[in-house]
């Protein structure tokens, strides 16, 4: 079942090309990688699916619906939650405020809820504190859901980051680099919850420069260069892909494990 | 900022009524009664122009022009006979959310100093009209104004007359308005606000349409600033177009910055400072322009958060007690 | 034909100064990002020195003045950028706004407490005397107005474009860290271009007075319409500022002679909403 599928989609700024007839296709809960040389388009194409550009030419459908150009606020609405390359979180606010930001949009309570504090805008709030409180757990970031996200360390943040998307109640996620700058040991920690994610049942699309995490983690991928797609395939056949590998790994061939 | 019921701020802000209530017995004069209904009508528009500044991110310099259009609202319907005070005011108050909904939804795609200067000029627009369209507000000034005048229910008189009325009348819609503001900050609405505020682009990415919120923030805003026009309107008696001046944004842009942007009680103590510091310096009316300039300037160099914003830092165990 | 012809002389003339005073907020919003509002106060400083000059030293003076006034505003606008200004660079944009606000509000309080707040007439000479050019009547001061003001925005358009000061602003304008590293000093450029931008402001109030009347507002229908012109021709934009100036006065002036008079000042702010709503980024981009 396709639930995310791009065809020939076409982006240029100016006279660059930074996306070309690219098409592929995410199926429900699998994990497909994007790899590519760093400005190869792989942003961009997040930017794209959430509506942050509009395409020049070519189709994004979700679930079978045409989302091409919506806008973010729509495409997250709809299920398509992402993060950011560059940690976007919520300063000033606390780790537990920002997961419970998350769930905006999962809820309803409106200005008259807010100002009659009725039964249900009470007891959405109730749930709302309950879910942040078993996401912070899910992300191990249960010690610091009272401290300000900007005084997190970068990996609590970047993991925040995740959670504040997760809490949309996504089917799809897109993660940009979700590892970049982590160490080791936090970089095991965010790819364990990946691999939750998508046990709970959400896709997940990853762009990673980290060929170990990648090739563990994914199920397919595609490969990406100057916004036209490479390749596309198993972790094995990627490794193997000689367009690739001289494209983007340079002339060896990739360890698998 | 999502907190249930915050019992500590619940008994500073039991305290607070008491005093309000209290006020007017130890008050040495009229004058004082006045100053501090004043306060009170002031505070209602500062708490909306704080939603959208503080708490929004929105630079408006129209605030004084949505105080004119409630108050003349409020006014014309009442001088003309076409409505009594009370349904005049709501329809005032009305009104202006409605004209803030419409505006807000023109302009409220420009961003920074273009939304700065844009509702500035709209406030110079609002006056210019207020004051040339002469059949319908009377050019520079509309007098007769009959307020609320005696309400009679069975055998009671409340007499509207009476200063001390007219101060009760006024802070009962002070404590609304800050219960409801206060209300919207702590819920979701009040969040989807402060996510706009900050990190525009991150709140849309979680599915909140900014434009929505912005326009529902101004819209309240506006609304409050309406309903203290049609209060100012009935308190006077006679109003003229310069309560809609650009001067006027400024100067409720001043009690809200310099009492603290993104602080509800930094709307009031805002007010109160700024009403209460040219009395007790024995300054004159042209000595505020004056006045307020230094402080703000002084307050958004040293201070930017504003005074109780500063407070909050300093002290946040007092984040317990004070919103 | 010949209303038309002179509707448009006056248009150029009223435009000239909108040019100025847009090309100063350009040029401190192009160094700085901040939409500096204190320039309308500057406006105003600008006019009642020179009214004050011409008291005291009497109408002869009154082109003599604007030097001096230029340099003594000059001065100041430099300290509002060392003193103010540069204290909150590194806050977001909206801080610096909201400081221009808070300068332009003491200046014209100042001015109200220190000078009285009646509207007074400058007694420049040349307001007196009439020229006429073929179906176009003007007076002189008319014509000073718009040769001063197309001479200074000339000669700031060439210094900026042109000499090394100009390209040192220039650079600093487009890259901070840039500037720095060659070596360029940032501080020195800060004053240099605050200091021109309020003397611009002044020398346009300094001009127009005498045509027009002397009090403290008077600076903030002028400088929100100066706003008016660079959001329309790009923030940053010198070109646009001064193009866009004198295309406001045409359009401001040919509408109140044509449309309506009482509502003149409303074309300008008009317009702006006009364009928010349609294009909330302004017409160019910088």
């Amino acid at each position: 079942m396709e639930l995310l599928k791009i065809v020939e989609l076409t982006k240029c700024f100016g006279g660059v090309r930074a996306t070309a007839q690219l098409s592929f296709h995410v199926a429900d809960q699998e994990i497909l990688g994007i790899i590519g040389p760093n400005g190869s388009g792989k942003t961009t194409l997040f930017n794209l699916i959430t509506g942050i550009h509009k395409p020049d030419e070519g189709l994004i459908l979700f679930s079978g619906e045409n989302i091409t150009g919506r806008k973010p606020y729509d495409v997250a609405q709809r299920g398509i939650a992402r993060t950011f390359q560059v940690t976007n979180i919520f300063s000033g606010q606390s780790s537990l405020d920002n997961i419970i930001m998350g769930r905006h949009c999962r809820t309803r309570a409106g200005v008259w809820g807010a100002l009659s504090r009725n039964k249900r805008t009470r007891a959405e709030e109730k749930e709302n504190r309950e879910k942040a409180y078993e996401m912070l757990s899910f992300l191990s970031l249960s010690d610091v859901w009272d401290r300000p996200a900007e005084l997190l360390s970068s990996a609590e943040q970047r993991r925040l980051m995740i959670g504040i998307s997760l809490a949309t109640s996504p089917r799809l996620l897109l993660l940009d680099e979700p590892t970049a700058g982590m160490s080791a040991e936090e970089t095991a920690m965010a790819v364990a919850i990946i691999a939750r994610i998508k046990e709970n049942g959400t896709a997940v699309l990853l762009i990673e420069h980290n060929m170990k995490v990648a090739m563990n983690i994914c199920d397919r991928f595609i490969a990406i260069e100057g916004g036209s797609k490479l390749a596309e395939g198993s972790p094995e056949s990627i490794a193997a892909n000689q367009r690739v590998i001289e494209a983007y790994l340079g002339k060896d061939q990739i360890c698998l494990n | 900022m999502t907190d249930k019921t915050n019992s500590h701020a619940l008994y500073l802000w039991l305290s607070l009524i008491g005093l309000i209530i209290l006020l007017p017995w130890f008050l040495p004069g009229r004058y004082y009664l006045f100053l501090a209904t004043m306060v009170g009508i002031y505070a209602i528009m500062v708490a909306g122009l704080n939603l959208i500044v503080g708490f929004t991110g929105l630079i408006s310099i129209a605030h004084g022009a949505f105080f004119g259009i409630g108050a003349y609202t409020c006014a014309i319907l009442q001088v003309r006979g076409i409505l009594p005070y009370w349904p005049a005011l709501a329809a005032g108050t009305l009104f202006t959310a409605l004209i803030g909904a419409l505006v807000g939804k023109a302009i409220l795609r420009a961003k920074g100093p273009y939304l700065a200067i844009g509702t500035m000029a709209l406030s110079i627009l609002t006056a210019l009209v207020l004051m040339n369209w002469q059949s319908l507000t009377g050019g520079a000034s509309l007098g007769g104004i009959d307020g609320p005048g005696v309400l009679k229910i069975g055998s009671w008189h409340i007499d509207f007359y009476s200063g001390k009325t007219y101060y009760y009348l006024v802070y009962l819609f002070v404590v609304l308005s800050m219960t409801g503001v206060y209300r919207l900050i702590h819920s979701r609405i009040g969040r989807a606000f402060i996510a706009i505020r900050g990190q525009e682009e991150l709140a849309e990415a979680i599915g909140v349409n900014a434009m929505r919120f912005k326009i529902l923030s101004f819209t309240i805003g506006c609304l409050l600033a309406g309903l203290a026009g049609g209060l100012y309107a009935g308190f006077m008696g006679a109003i003229d177009p310069d309560i809609a001046s650009v001067g006027m944004s400024f100067n409720l842009l001043v009690m809200t910055i310099v009492g603290g942007a993104g602080t509800l009680s930094g709307a009031f103590v805002g007010t109160v400072l700024l009403w209460l510091l040219p009395e007790a310096l024995q300054a004159s009316e042209e000595y505020k322009p004056l006045l307020f300039g230094i402080i703000l300037l002084v307050i958004i160099i040293f201070m930017p958060k504003g005074i109780m914003g500063r407070v909050k830092e300093l002290h946040p165990a007092l984040n317990k007690w004070v919103k | 034909m010949d209303q038309l012809l002179q509707q448009m002389v006056n248009g150029l003339i009223t435009g000239s100064s909108y040019a100025l005073m847009a090309l100063g907020l350009a040029l401190i919003y192009g160094i700085m990002h901040v939409a500096n509002f204190a320039l309308g106060a500057f406006y105003m400083l600008g006019a009642f020195l020179t009214y004050y000059c011409v008291r005291a030293f009497g109408g002869a003076f009154y082109l003599l003045s604007l030097p001096i006034v230029m340099v003594i505003v000059m001065g100041m606008g430099a300290l509002t950028e060392k003193f103010c200004f540069r204290k909150v660079q590194d806050a977001p944009h909206s801080t610096g706004f909201i400081v221009a606000l808070g300068i332009y509000m003491i200046l014209e309080g100042g001015s109200a407490v220190l000078f009285g707040d009646e509207w007074r007439e400058i007694a420049s000479p040349y307001n007196a005397m009439n020229l006429t050019l073929g179906p176009i009547q003007v007076t002189v001061q008319r014509v000073l107005i718009l040769l001063v003001c197309a001479f200074l925005s000339i000669a700031v358009y060439l210094l900026i474009m042109k000499s090394l000061t100009g390209k040192m602003i220039r650079a600093t304008s487009q890259n901070l860290d840039a500037a720095h590293l060659v070596g360029i000093n940032v501080n020195k450029m800060y004053l240099l271009t605050f200091g021109i931008g309020s003397a611009l402001a002044a020398a346009a109030g300094a001009m127009i007075a005498p045509t027009f009347m002397v009090a403290p507002p008077m600076g903030l229908g002028p400088v929100t319409k100066a706003f008016v012109v660079i959001i329309l021709g790009g923030l940053g934009s010198i070109r646009g500022a001064v193009i866009g100036g004198f295309i406001l006065g045409m359009v401001e002036t040919l509408g109140a002679a044509y449309i309506s008079s009482m509502y003149k000042d409303a074309f300008a702010f008009g317009v702006l909403v006009i364009v928010l709503i349609v294009k909330p980024t302004g017409l160019f981009r910088n």
